[in-house]
């Protein structure tokens, strides 16, 4: 049996941050990964791009996981286990008893608190309903990744992408740069969801085929996929199956989006969020549970690491000052309110303790030129911000002075 | 140079203005921008445009070496640069942060390790 204050379960860049957020108000803490290193995802994605706004640089994904390696190896305050997969979390009287398997058997972890950042998982191929055969050579792009960028082994010769988020066009990139022929990227949607750098850095300087409003309708092959059958889509994203056409390939990369991986709190009786796919949380990420966090992409899918990481830092202080008897919460909970322009806001819930500063994510449901994003409480604008464009892919933050909160807090956007 | 028009979307902030970019009387002549920015952006991809280069080193035991270029290179240079990471001699002892190769392909730039992937015994 371990004894911490808090467990942190997942050492990504929501975890990494997480511990420096504990450790920063003195407070003990023990991360368990799954993986044999740190991390999580990034050591994978050796693109640039990382790090923009917390160190003011652009790095790979391996190098700012190693800043993070490097600013919580020398802390007393953490510690951290490899090759340890949780198996189940128990509520006990003052705390939590974690399970996990580990190279040295079962492992149980009794701490005050919890906080899960263990991220997402990727829709594979079960979960779009793909029709046809079941041959080798059809990957998740994140999986892709993984064999390319860690292993060193390459997927195929010629390959076909489903989906235009980011990580499908970079991989489309990757895979031009490995000599792997990429006949074409398939978006279902009007438009690519990936950001413009990617489009321009990823689809245009290879001169890679995008085709939007179509999809893969089935594929075909019996050992090893021989290729694909596409078609273009109508309004209602039905194919038209009278313009199906046959696309010869050998490999097919999945890019259709990312679950929370939070099965294992399903138990817990936890508020469910269907915008995010996961639980509801307040500004201090704790969940219905008292002494149960999440942040990062366990809790909404963000489209930057730095937000995940600052997600995770100031959850591992909420969490810190929990386990040591220092985060009251004594004041009312209220539901933070929103129109329509705003799709979700996480977290969900905020407290009138009128102390301290709110941080409050949130994603607009489509694209605007020109808006204002304002917050009102009692009546009246307790903050706001101008911004000159605003999409559905980028995610929007607004700090909220608590102490401004006269009876809840409601967010609205002022399309000019 | 090849084309005499461009058509791409600034990166350079959120806004993502669709820029042209064409040649007349002999003048670069961006539109479409909403500020100098883009019209810096939009010369530059049209004249020459620049990238940092991230690439995979297979080591011969299994694993890799994952590199970049440490600044942003020539966009033509692309794959002679890939190229040259790739038959690159295999170094002895590769650290994060190593130099992995020095002014690669004769564009001021070094390519640096940014993970060694090595299967642990």
């Amino acid at each position: 049996m371990i004894c911490t204050q808090v467990l942190i379960i997942g050492g990504g860049p929501g975890g990494l941050a997480a511990a420096h957020g504990v450790a920063s108000v003195g407070a003990n803490c023990l991360i368990l990964e799954r993986d044999n290193r740190l991390g999580g995802i990034l050591n994978q994605c050796i693109h640039n791009g990382f790090g923009l706004h917390r160190f003011n640089e652009e790095l790979t994904g391996p190098e700012y996981a190693h800043r993070w390696i490097d600013i919580i190896s020398t802390n007393p305050h953490i510690n951290a286990k490899l090759n340890c997969f949780v198996t189940e979390i128990q509520r006990t009287q003052d705390g939590f008893l974690t399970t996990a398997m580990s190279a040295d058997g079962l492992l149980e972890v009794e701490s005050k608190a919890v906080i899960l950042t263990t991220g997402c998982r990727e829709r594979a191929a079960g979960s779009i309903l793909l029709g046809g055969t079941r041959p080798s050579g059809i990957y998740t792009a994140g999986c892709a990744q993984k064999f390319i960028n860690i292993e060193g082994k390459s997927v195929g010769k010629k390959a076909a992408i489903l989906g235009s988020g980011d990580i499908g066009l970079i991989m489309a990139r990757r895979l031009i740069c490995e000599g792997t022929e990429v006949v074409g990227i398939y978006e279902i949607m009007p438009a690519s969801g990936g950001l413009a750098r990617n489009i321009t850095q990823c689809v245009r300087d290879f001169n890679i085929p995008l085709h939007l409003s179509t999809t893969v309708t089935r594929v075909a092959g019996r050992d090893r996929l021989e290729g694909i059958f596409v078609a273009p889509v109508n309004e209602k994203l039905q194919p038209v199956y009278e313009l199906e056409k046959f696309v010869p390939c050998d490999t097919l990369l999945l890019s259709v989006g990312l679950l929370p991986e939070n099965e294992i709190l399903s138990k817990f009786g936890l508020e469910w969020t269907p915008a995010t796919n996961s639980f509801a949380v307040d500004e201090f990420f704790m969940t219905d549970c008292e002494g149960l966090f999440l942040a990062g992409n366990v809790l909404h899918v963000n489209d930057l690491v730095d937000n995940v990481s600052s997600e995770g830092e100031f959850a591992g202080t909420s969490a810190g000052r929990y386990a040591l008897g220092e985060l009251s919460k004594g004041a009312e909970r209220v539901e933070i309110g929103h129109d329509e322009h705003i799709k979700y806001t996480a977290p969900k819930y905020i407290h009138l303790d009128h102390e301290g500063t709110a941080q409050i994510s949130f994603r607009v449901s489509k694209n605007y030129k020109k808006v204002i994003i304002k917050a009102f409480s009692g009546g009246k604008e307790v903050s706001r911000k101008p911004c000159p464009a605003v999409t559905a892919g980028e995610m929007q933050t607004l700090i909220i002075d608590k102490s401004k909160l006269i009876d809840g807090l409601y967010l609205e956007v002022e399309v000019l | 140079m090849s084309n005499n028009e461009l058509q791409t979307i600034c990166i350079r902030c959120p806004i993502g203005c669709h820029l042209t970019v064409k040649r007349e009387n002999g003048e670069i002549v961006v539109s479409g921008n909403n500020c100098p920015r883009g019209a810096e952006y939009g010369k530059q991809e049209f004249t020459n445009p620049m990238r940092t280069i991230t690439a995979v080193y297979k080591l011969k035991n299994g694993g890799t070496i994952c590199v970049r270029t440490n600044k942003a290179v020539e966009k033509v240079k692309y794959f002679e640069i890939l190229r040259e990471i790739h038959s690159a001699p295999e170094p002895k002892n590769p650290k994060y942060g190593d130099t992995f190769i020095s002014n690669v392909y004769n564009t001021g730039a070094d390519v640096i390790i940014t993970a060694v992937n090595k299967d642990e015994d």
